[in-house]
């Protein structure tokens, strides 16, 4: 799952990673430099070179969008700014988009660009450059020819249908773009909806028409401009792309000031020798795919700071909640406290990673607080006398009987064979619901698509049938990976979703998700409320065992300076990097 | 010879042929497709997008039609289109192929270089230290596992000595992307390859050398007169060669699939390295145009291995 | 008689292993005079063989080796020869046949290289005139089409010619001493017959003196002059040929004639001498016969008999007779 998450989720853990980097950078680069000359500390060093790796290769798909790769966008994102950006919180703030307002009917927002926002040739960014980056992902082409994946960005926008249906071609015609200035557009939404803006037009980045407009969009995947952009919005411009690396110079038009490092290079390192690199400077950044059993190392280099933080996603245990056993809360929860998922972190990950206990990480600014929910820490005890409640009483074995078979309960786990760590966790929870007499049998590893063909095909009614008669109980292991916005119906938690796999159907939790994103929403504090709220009642309901945050390792060299209040004020959408034209590195 | 070889061509068509069926049935019966693994969040109406593509794409024909339509465009050198990169599956090989195919000759070459001369020299000096000396540590790095070698060799000359680059097919700075910058990239890889190849070679090399040696016409020759030099050059080298172009040919075949592993920990953009990815995200058109690239270079390494064969013993020319 | 063109004194070639010495030739004396042919008769395993690779200083390395006696060839003992001066003999002044026409030949060259190299190593003729010398030879020794011939490989040819191949390339530079161990054995016997034939012929042509090496009493009758019957590792009787045949001393050559089978009588077992050679790692103190001997006396057990002259010119290990 972790190919197909959005590019910008694993790059909010990483933010969050940076902002605890910074601060060790701090003190850590303070000690450090006192050698080297303590006056130069806080004073910016214009120039050298900063060389990241990534341990998947990138694709040579430079426009944004055109692929779905995070290693792509990783590096698209330093040359093409979007509409708005976040803070540590994951609160959007204005960006190239330097103000915005809602109508009374809260379905129409208007943006007023930063005038100051020029591409790299000296034209203006414009209001004819967004809407020519939205008819891009609307149109068919971008759907059918160019596969995009994006499409999304521009569905809540009016006319967005008749556009992908090929029966209008811009969002000029349909209604769902006005141009009021250069500088100024409005956008109107088909409904009113908090959540709109935040999950489509705010993460736009746009392209440049006046360089596109001439070339046939189908032919955008072959066209040079694609492989390498050469008029670009951000921070650094391409210089140099080879099949496995790209070489960025600094953008010296960038509208927020010339960025202080010269040269950024990108390569594709595996993790297995990283660390070797980091700690030869060879490589200063390492982002993506650090183990967890190399995190001490790290940290124990003196040139090397090292930070973990909890990825912006999770890894759950899933049930289908149409079986019958698994509808009663009380057994669902009694599985919550029989797993020790402490433990599991500690084991697997090295004691990294943060548990949770609901959808939501705590990196965000809707993350309800601990204090309001549940918080089934590791409890046999309380999971045995729940399961007794319930009606689960032990046989002579010791094992459970199933109140609706009045047969041993038979639990059968399946887990993707894509990672090893997936097999340990299912070791683990496997012991520890037959600790507490849930009889569970481990199927072998599956591939990850034979797996979730098996859970999505489970919505077919006579497979649940044929399942309820086999008397088992059917577990399985996958992980989320999140969008920068709360909203709950962006991860599958509403019905019918084709992402909600555990085929959730409560018209309460209906109720609650639709507070978040109805008018009233549109203030911020409404909407933090109810998705706390929304929170409370899924983390009592339990529809599925959330586990934890996995830790997301960092790891940049000492000499890159990180300033602390850039990181902690003005994060980037999707860049892992954040505002990285305010970085310098010590010379060498 | 020539209708030998026009007539082994022409016996790699029904092959092909099979190959092509074979590998279009196996990507049918495996789990998925790049299509349906997309769960994408942020794709609303995932289940429509999902139809629309397999649509466009003809997975809702019949079997034997997609095959059909599959072949032809392959023939064509049509690849289709790769959901994970986004790209021509044509316009992935084609760098993938050539890197890999730069690795391959790199590392035969330093694998014949230094293999066959020192199993020579074994042979000429059998149960000398030498000998003993070279079949251990052979022995020794045939048995480590080849990452672990290629780890090492990463640490001590890429790391440590920072001689050689530790990742990538190409480097950065004003060679990147040259010859010169693409061999430089292909030597240490190449190295780890070729140091696990290289006991092959010399035991093979040794092995047969001294049989020959045992030959009796091997005794003939010295009692021609002629110098050990010229024994050993002319008439039993001639004869030890035989079994090494069998090893020769299956190198060839396993050129295009490049080394999975070993592309992967050096992060060197090849064949093996395209396949694997594509194969972790299901992306079938790279898997069957890799597939059949490998399958074709079997077919060839065994052409190639057929015709070397007979150029170095008449015995088979003739027959 | 004249100076022996060869004079084998005190040969020994053992095979020395770490645990083992195995002695394949123990102290044999020979001679060979210009234009003779001495057969070197005896069972396999007796040293025969390897008498023949000591002379061409080719005892199989590295456990081969010879640790005594000495090999006058034209006045130079060949043991005290330079490898380098030992080539410039090999294949020019003695040369060899095998018995194997099939496997003594190079599989992966022709024929015509095959025997060029011996002229362009000795004769530093270039490849042409080499080439031009081949075809007169294999015409010589009797090949048909010998101009094609050498373009074509051992595996093209019957085992008759590739044995005539095998002489032409061993006579071509007219050696003075051809040996030529059981150069028909793996022959059908027409073409034995032809190829002995060849070699009386070659002698003839060439002044040759040849070792024959045989275990086949019917070769040495029509071939011999001079014959020397091994028996492990040593010389057991040493006589001309005639002699031989007309009065067998030894009890071993008396039991070899026997087993010769012979068309007058009608035996209805053919005779074969009772008992097993002895292990050459562990040669018995006293006669190697002995054993074996139906004339045994005590004393052949004690002693080992020395090789005397019972009669003018026939020489015989063995104390009884």
């Amino acid at each position: 799952m972790t190919k197909f998450r959005k590019r910008n989720l694993a790059a909010m853990a990483l933010a969050a990673s940076l902002t605890a980097l910074a601060a060790g950078c701090g003190a850590a680069g303070g000690a450090n430099n006192t050698a080297a000359g303590t006056a130069d500390n806080t004073k910016p060093v214009d120039g050298g070179t900063l060389t990241i790796g990534q341990w998947q290769k990138f694709n040579q798909q430079f426009i944004p969008f055109m692929d779905s790769s995070l290693y792509t966008a990783n590096i698209t994102m330093e040359a093409f700014d979007s509409l708005f950006n976040i803070d540590k919180n994951l609160n959007f703030v204005p960006w190239l988009a330097q103000s915005y307002q809602w109508s009374p009917d809260k379905k129409t927002v208007t943006i007023t660009l930063r005038s100051d926002a020029n591409w790299s040739d000296g034209q203006p960014i414009t209001s004819d450059d967004v809407l020519f980056t939205m008819d891009y992902l609307a149109s068919p082409t971008y759907t059918n020819d160019l596969q995009g994946q994006y499409e999304s960005l521009v569905d809540p926008v009016k006319g967005s249908d008749e556009i992908l249906a090929g029966k209008a071609k811009s969002f000029a015609d349909t209604g769902g773009f006005h141009k009021i200035s250069d500088k100024k557009f409005s956008i109107t939404f088909k409904t009113a909806d908090a959540a709109a803006l935040w999950y489509s037009i705010a993460t736009l980045q746009p392209i440049p028409k006046h360089v596109l407009q001439n070339i046939p969009m189908k032919d955008w995947l072959t066209s040079d401009y694609d492989k390498m952009p050469t008029v670009v919005s951000g921070p650094y411009k391409f210089t140099k792309v080879t099949t496995d690396s790209v070489e960025m110079q600094a953008n010296p038009n960038y509208w927020a000031g010339k960025p202080h490092i010269q040269t950024v290079i990108w390569k594709t390192v595996t993790p297995d020798v990283a660390p070797g690199l980091l700690s030869s400077g060879q490589l200063d950044m390492y982002l993506n795919g650090l183990k967890a059993r190399d995190f001490q190392n790290l940290k124990a280099l003196n040139n090397v700071n090292a930070v973990a933080e909890p990825e912006f996603g999770y890894e759950y245990l899933g049930w289908k909640l149409w079986q019958k056993e698994l509808q009663d809360v009380r057994v669902r929860q009694a599985i919550a406290y029989a797993i020790n998922r402490q433990q599991m972190l500690q084991g697997i990950y090295k004691g990294l990673g943060q548990i949770l206990n609901s959808p939501i990480p705590k990196g965000s600014w809707a993350a309800a607080p601990d204090s309001e929910l549940i918080n089934y820490n590791y409890d046999p005890n309380k999971a045995n006398q729940l399961l007794d409640e319930a009606g689960w009483k032990k046989d002579a074995n010791g094992w459970r009987i199933d109140p609706v078979t009045h047969q041993e309960a038979q639990f059968v786990l399946d887990y993707p064979s894509n990672n090893p760590d997936r097999a340990s966790e299912a070791e683990a929870i496997a012991q520890d619901l037959q600790a507490v007499g849930l009889k569970v049998k481990l199927d072998p590893p599956m591939d990850f698509n034979a797996l979730l063909k098996k859970v999505l095909t489970t919505n077919d009614q006579q497979l649940q049938q044929q399942m309820n008669q086999s008397h088992q109980i059917y577990l399985w292991i996958m992980a989320w990976g999140l969008s920068t916005d709360p909203d709950p119906r962006g991860n599958g938690w509403t019905y019918p979703n084709a992402n909600n796999l555990q085929d959730w159907n409560d018209p309460t939790n209906e109720q609650l998700i639709k507070k978040t994103y109805d008018v009233a929403a549109f203030d911020q504090n409404v909407r933090k409320q109810a998705l706390i709220e929304w929170q409370k009642y899924f983390n009592q309901q339990w529809p599925a065992m959330i586990l934890y945050s996995r830790p997301d390792i960092v790891a940049v060299n000492k000499r890159v300076h990180i300033p602390q209040d850039d990181v902690l004020t003005s994060m980037q959408q999707f860049g892992p990097y954040i505002n990285m034209f305010q970085w310098w590195v010590s010379p060498q | 010879m020539g209708t030998y070889i026009v007539r082994r061509l022409l016996g790699m068509i029904p092959m092909l042929f099979a190959i092509t069926v074979f590998t279009f049935l196996m990507m049918h019966a495996a789990p998925g497709n790049a299509i349906d693994a997309m769960i994408n969040p942020s794709i609303r109406d995932i289940e429509q997008l999902k139809e629309h593509l397999r649509e466009i794409n003809g997975l809702n024909d019949p079997l034997w039609l997609q095959y059909v339509h599959w072949l032809e465009h392959f023939v064509v050198g049509n690849w289709g289109f790769s959901f994970n990169f986004h790209e021509p599956v044509i316009d992935l090989i084609g760098p993938a192929l050539a890197n890999t195919l730069l690795l391959a000759v790199v590392a035969e070459v330093l694998t014949l270089l230094f293999g066959i001369p020192i199993g020579l020299y074994q042979a000429r000096h059998p149960y000398s230290k030498f000998d003993y000396t070279a079949s251990t540590i052979s022995f020794v790095l045939y048995s480590v596992p080849y990452y672990i070698l290629a780890l090492l060799l990463i640490y001590v000359f890429a790391i440590n000595l920072q001689i050689f680059p530790a990742q990538g097919a190409t480097g950065t700075g004003p060679l990147a992307g040259t010859f010169i910058d693409h061999l430089y990239h292909a030597l240490l890889p190449a190295l780890s390859i070729a140091i696990a190849n290289m006991a092959v070679y010399t035991r093979y090399t040794r092995g047969a050398m001294l049989e020959v040696i045992r030959k009796d016409f091997t005794r003939t020759a010295y009692a021609k007169g002629l110098s050990e030099g010229r024994v050993f050059t002319k008439h039993v080298f001639r004869n030890a060669m035989i079994p090494l172009v069998t090893q020769f040919g299956f190198d060839i075949g396993s050129f295009a699939g490049g080394a999975i592993i070993l592309e992967g920990l050096f992060q060197y953009q090849g064949m093996g390295y395209l396949t694997i990815t594509s194969v972790n995200n299901r992306d079938y058109t790279v898997i069957m145009a890799t597939t059949v690239l490998f399958a074709v270079c079997v077919l060839l390494g065994n052409l190639i291995a057929d015709i070397l064969y007979a150029v170095v013993d008449p015995r088979i020319r003739y027959n | 008689m004249a100076e022996p063109l060869l004079a084998i004194q005190n040969l020994k070639t053992y095979f020395i292993s770490r645990d083992s010495t195995v002695r394949a030739v123990d102290g044999i004396d020979l001679e060979v005079y210009p234009r003779q042919v001495v057969c070197i008769v005896g069972e396999s395993g007796c040293g025969k063989s390897m008498t023949s690779l000591s002379i061409m200083r080719l005892v199989p390395k590295p456990k081969g080796k010879i640790v005594d006696g000495q090999i006058v060839f034209q006045g130079r003992d060949l043991l005290k020869l330079s490898e380098k001066a030992m080539t410039d003999v090999r294949g020019n002044e003695i040369s060899m046949i095998f018995q194997e026409p099939m496997t003594a030949l190079n599989p992966v060259l022709t024929i015509g290289d095959q025997i060029t190299e011996v002229l362009v190593r000795h004769r530093n003729m270039n490849k042409r005139q080499a080439l031009a010398k081949a075809i007169e030879m294999l015409k010589r020794v009797g090949v048909p089409r010998a101009e094609q011939i050498v373009h074509e490989y051992p595996h093209q040819l019957s085992g008759g010619l590739r044995q005539r191949v095998m002489i032409a390339m061993a006579m071509v530079c007219e050696p003075k001493l051809l040996i030529a161990d059981e150069p028909t054995t793996a022959l059908d016997v027409t073409i034995q017959a032809q190829v002995l034939e060849l070699m009386r012929q070659l002698r003839e042509d060439f002044n040759t003196a040849i070792i024959l090496i045989t275990h086949d009493l019917g070769v040495v009758a029509e071939m011999a002059d001079h014959v020397v019957v091994m028996y492990a590792g040593q010389v057991v009787e040493s006589v001309n040929a005639d002699e031989l045949f007309a009065e067998p001393l030894h009890p071993y050559t008396q039991g070899l004639m026997a087993s010769i089978p012979t068309l007058d009588e009608e035996k209805e077992v053919l005779y074969s001498i009772p008992g097993t050679v002895p292990d050459a790692a562990a040669f018995p103190e006293g006669c190697r016969f002995a054993s074996r001997c139906p004339l045994a006396q005590p004393s052949c057990f004690e002693k080992m008999p020395e090789l005397r002259e019972v009669k003018p010119g026939h020489f015989v290990r063995c104390d009884v007779v």
